[in-house]
């Protein structure tokens, strides 16, 4: 089926150099009802850079990933991207940002009745004037860096939950983006896929100089990519920076919240159940 | 983008300057296919001046490559950038170009072929 593009000019455009600020949040909050989901959260990240995002189960850092893509407006505060504040764009203004970031969703967002070829085809085919015969050969070269040569054809649903993952990753990769947004990469992977996954980020990032801002909370992962970290709470420290640093200044942070997060400990300050008479003035309905 | 042209020692030099990407790479990919329509039987691309190279960049050469090897014609890379270096050999395509350190090294190999 030929389509056709849906050209939106990205230039002119400011290229960062390694080092630059490439994205910068500024106290940005975000309520949902009476929850608090993110509260005041600050950081830099720069051109080059691999900044992983890490923070328990309901901290709200999938929430953030959503606003730094414009998905969600955040409540207050600004998200810079490229210099640009993104959180009073208008969606013509924002589709010229998006063209110079990309997206790998946690399970892959595939389209079910698109070959794999045609997922990652996609944004060439909606972006850009690329001739058919050069995007078939970047889909292959895509699917080469995600270790599945040879699954153009394949539906998505043929593949496995972690080949899915791969594909969604190819596609986020497809137009080359300046900065790549994953959320959980290596989750439900392989160690060895794992691994690959890990080292494409490091190549995307180190050889090429790209940036990547990864949301994720294994730990190994983590340690091997990331150039700095940027560490989220929950419980009383619902949404908010507990700790943000290199991997050596995590590693050393004494922060109990921090330690028991990184080294997967049962026992410590993050709140997994309620105190016992919280508790019990919860299931009595007492007070 | 610029491309400058040139013949040295019975090959065709084709110096390029800016960064390839999706916006320019249809012009590069115009200048090639000429090459390619004229069967240009020496062919060397200076990429001395190419700070970054995308996946259309990519299939672009691999295109030319394509085109070039059917009429037998030869194609070398020469002078690559870090970067450059970097995004060919990541898809493991430094197998498949004929790449020189030096523009004077490739054309001493184009021009002894």
């Amino acid at each position: 089926m030929s389509r056709a593009p849906r050209q939106i000019n990205s230039g002119p455009k400011k290229i960062f150099q390694p080092g630059e600020v490439i994205l910068e949040v500024r106290d940005l909050t975000m309520v949902f009802g009476d929850r608090r989901v993110l509260d005041n959260i600050r950081f830099q990240v720069r051109a080059g850079e691999t900044f992983v995002i890490m923070g328990g189960s309901g901290c709200g850092k999938t929430t953030l990933l959503r606003c730094l893509i414009g998905a969600q407006k955040p409540t207050s505060g600004s998200i810079h991207l490229f210099g640009e504040d993104i959180t009073r764009m208008d969606p013509i203004e924002m589709d010229r940002i998006r063209l110079r970031f990309g997206m790998n969703f946690q399970f892959g967002a595939l389209f079910q009745s698109m070959t794999v070829g045609e997922n990652i085809a996609l944004p060439l085919q909606e972006h850009s004037e690329v001739d058919p015969s050069l995007i078939e050969m970047i889909v292959k070269m895509k699917l080469e860096l995600v270790g599945l040569t040879g699954f153009e054809t394949f539906m998505p649903s043929a593949l496995s939950g972690g080949m899915r993952k791969r594909v969604g990753l190819a596609r986020a990769m497809a137009l080359d983006p300046e900065i790549l947004f994953s959320d959980e990469p290596t989750s439900g992977l392989d160690p060895v896929m794992t691994a690959v996954v890990d080292q494409l980020t490091l190549d995307s990032t180190r050889k090429i100089g790209a940036t990547a801002v990864v949301v994720s909370h294994d730990m190994t992962s983590v340690f091997r990519i990331a150039t700095r970290i940027l560490m989220i709470g929950n419980g009383p420290r619902q949404g908010q920076v507990v700790a943000e640093g290199t991997p050596e200044e995590i590693r050393k942070n004494p922060d109990p919240f921090l330690q028991q997060f990184v080294k997967g400990e049962a026992d410590g300050p993050i709140p997994l159940r309620m105190a016992q008479d919280d508790y019990l003035k919860h299931l009595l309905g007492d007070g | 983008m610029e491309v400058v042209e040139k013949n040295e020692k019975q090959v065709l030099v084709l110096s390029v300057k800016g960064e390839i990407d999706l916006h320019v790479s249809p012009t590069l990919r115009a200048a090639l296919q000429a090459k390619a329509r004229a069967k240009t039987p020496r062919l060397l691309l200076n990429l001395a001046e190419v700070a970054y190279i995308d996946s259309s960049g990519l299939a672009t050469l691999i295109e030319y490559y394509q085109s070039a090897r059917a009429f037998q014609g030869k194609f070398a890379l020469c002078s690559l950038t870090l970067s450059v270096r970097s995004s060919i050999e990541l898809v493991r395509l430094t197998e498949v170009f004929s790449i020189f350190p030096t523009e004077a090294a490739a054309l001493q190999a184009l021009s002894a072929s």
